[in-house]
């Protein structure tokens, strides 16, 4: 993104960065905050499913449809750049790589319906989503890097420490977080 | 607490932000470019000119090697060339062979796209990266926990993931040598764990999956419902919707209406240009922000909206606790379910990012990288300058870079 700016300006980036957490932990807080308080522990795991019928509400529930259903060509764009980066340019060369193209599409698609018409409850594909992408991402890759890049001796066993410790203390958050989230269906 | 929140991951990702540090480098050399890249029209870059004056072979004024760590000169260049070693690449002479992949109408895919972002598609992008079904979602975690201990929560998330990510910006200068870092993490990758390289990759494949299933298990959740509630409203106007009951019952169906929405959006997801999908950002931070509004004003008015009602008590919430510690589990989920993932998606944001903002491709700044040190490696190991004349060395441009094998030869040097 940074990248992409007509002006490169790290001050831009960080008014950009700034404002987006800004705006979303507002809105995570104020969300979570006012939805508990109306509705308490009787909350569902789409807050929308508590609110009756009002037409505010269904053009909230509209909005927020149209929302992610444009999100959904993004992640499939995204996961597939991922999957035809990891298949590399030699195997694309070999194969047809538009075939490859529309094959990885309609299997990243055909997936994701089979998948979400067989599980309802979104806990459970948020937790395991959670658990196999975002705790890998934030503790177990890091750590086994850091550990991985120590260096020979005391001088890294510092390093080595907290690399181990960010990679264990991941694999047990992936493991409770799974377990959590398959247990709930 | 939700200042505190936001500015510890506004300073995580900040960091690595500013170092040009995103979770995956679709545009490395080895690989294939994104296929929205190949609609790009490539920019038109100078040529970068390098002027290296030398003012003598022995008192030569070499280009400053990077630092690493305060090693020697030859500990410097070993420490520079191991990591390229292990990827197979050769420094000397240095760069990458991109491999030579055009469009059928005759672009590079490769090719340097435009630059167009700004801070506002910046930030709409990055809203629209973290804005999903998790939004959705994380109430639910007030409900299981409390709110007082989801806020803690969402706080300690916030600091997990910030200590994984300055992991990560460690790793990056252990291993770039320069203090921002500037490697991304599929480079780092490569170095630390070469076996398991394409691990972040997978990854992102899962996060994208998830991101992806939700947002349909959404829709199928909310639209029946949807159709539901407008047709009460229309039988309370005195008129029927439906005059059929099997298409009433059809329509109550998700299975139904998840087949509507794939069947939709399915045209979408072959687009190998989303641009046309930028203002996607804008819708999603426009709904979140109305059903944040709508939610805070059923709060404040809960009469007109039937909370109660629905709810079938009053006072309508039942067991507002600070804490609750019976569903350990649920928490566990939701909190890394959502928590986490507010900076995880915000990694993706940046592989999303080039999606609708294309940015240079990395795998040039990887070849002036390499360039660069394969200048300064030849000059340590050798310890000769590299260049004996006083002479203008061109460097090769982005585009040629991009879809022929890269040539540093001289021909007024002894310069491979």
């Amino acid at each position: 993104m940074h990248n992409a700016l007509t002006k490169k300006s790290t001050k831009t980036s960080s008014l950009a960065i700034g404002t987006t957490m800004g705006i979303i932990t507002t809105v995570y807080v104020v969300l979570g905050l006012t939805t508990y308080n109306t509705f308490g522990a009787d909350l569902q795991a789409n807050f929308l499913g508590n609110y009756g019928n009002n037409i505010v509400i269904d053009l909230a529930r509209l909005f927020i449809i149209i929302s992610v259903a444009l999100l959904f060509p993004l992640t499939i764009f995204t996961a597939r750049a991922s999957i035809m980066s990891i298949l590399g340019p030699n195997f694309l060369k070999e194969f047809n790589s538009k075939r490859v193209f529309l094959t990885i599409t309609l299997l990243l698609v055909a997936f994701a319906f089979v998948v979400a018409i067989s599980v309802a409850n979104l806990n459970v594909i948020l937790g395991v989503g959670g658990a196999l992408s975002t705790v890998p991402i934030t503790l177990v890759l890091p750590g086994s890097y850091t550990a991985s890049l120590a260096k020979e001796g005391p001088a890294g066993d510092g390093d080595r420490r907290k690399g181990r410790l960010a990679m264990y203390s991941g694999y047990v958050l992936t493991f409770l977080c799974l377990y959590g989230a398959l247990a709930m269906q | 607490m939700s200042f505190i929140y936001g500015v510890l991951l506004t300073h995580s990702t900040l960091r690595l932000h500013n170092d040009d540090y995103s979770l995956v480098d679709h545009d490395e050399s080895e690989n294939v470019a994104p296929h929205h890249q190949l609609a790009a029209e490539a920019e038109e870059e100078e040529e970068e000119v390098v002027a290296i004056e030398l003012e003598g072979s022995s008192s030569g004024t070499l280009p400053s090697p990077p630092m690493l760590g305060g090693s020697t000169g030859s500990a410097r260049a070993s420490a520079i060339d191991r990591p390229r070693k292990r990827q197979g690449m050769s420094m000397i002479g240095g760069g990458v062979a991109a491999p030579n992949l055009t469009t059928p109408d005759g672009k590079s895919m490769t090719a340097p796209p435009p630059r167009r972002g700004t801070f506002t598609s910046s930030t709409l992008i990055y809203i629209t990266s973290c804005f999903g079904a998790s939004c959705l979602g994380m109430p639910w975690c007030f409900g299981q926990c409390g709110w007082a201990l989801a806020l803690i929560l969402l706080f300690l998330t916030a600091l997990v993931t910030q200590w994984g990510a300055s992991l990560l910006l460690q790793c990056a200068v252990k291993i770039s040598g320069e203090p921002s870092g500037g490697l991304s993490i599929k480079q780092v990758a490569l170095i630390a764990s070469p076996r398991l390289a394409s691990l972040p990759e997978l990854v992102v494949v899962v996060n994208c999956l998830g991101s992806a299933i939700g947002a349909l298990v959404v829709s199928g959740f909310l639209l029946p419902r949807t159709f539901q509630s407008l047709a009460s409203l229309q039988e309370s106007f005195g008129k029927q919707l439906l005059a059929s009951t099997v298409w009433e019952d059809l329509l109550k169906e998700r299975v139904m209406w998840i087949s509507i929405i794939t069947a939709c959006i399915l045209p979408l997801c072959f687009l190998r240009d989303i641009t046309p999908l930028k203002y996607a950002g804008l819708i999603s931070l426009l709904a979140v922000s109305f059903t944040t509004a709508v939610v805070a004003a059923a709060y404040f008015s809960p009469s007109y909206f039937d909370t109660c009602e629905v709810v079938g008590r009053s006072p309508c919430a039942s067991n507002v606790v600070a804490f609750r510690l019976d569903n350990v589990t649920g928490v566990l989920v939701r909190t890394c379910g959502g928590g986490t993932e507010m900076l995880a998606t915000l990694y993706t944001a940046t592989t999303c990012a080039h999606n609708i903002h294309p940015s240079i491709p990395r795998a040039q700044q990887a070849f002036r990288r390499n360039h660069r040190r394969a200048e300064q490696c030849h000059a340590i190991l050798t310890f000769v300058p590299p260049f004996p004349h006083h002479h203008t060395h061109r460097r090769p441009s982005p585009r040629s870079f991009s879809t022929t094998p890269p040539t540093t030869s001289c021909s007024r040097c002894t310069m491979p």
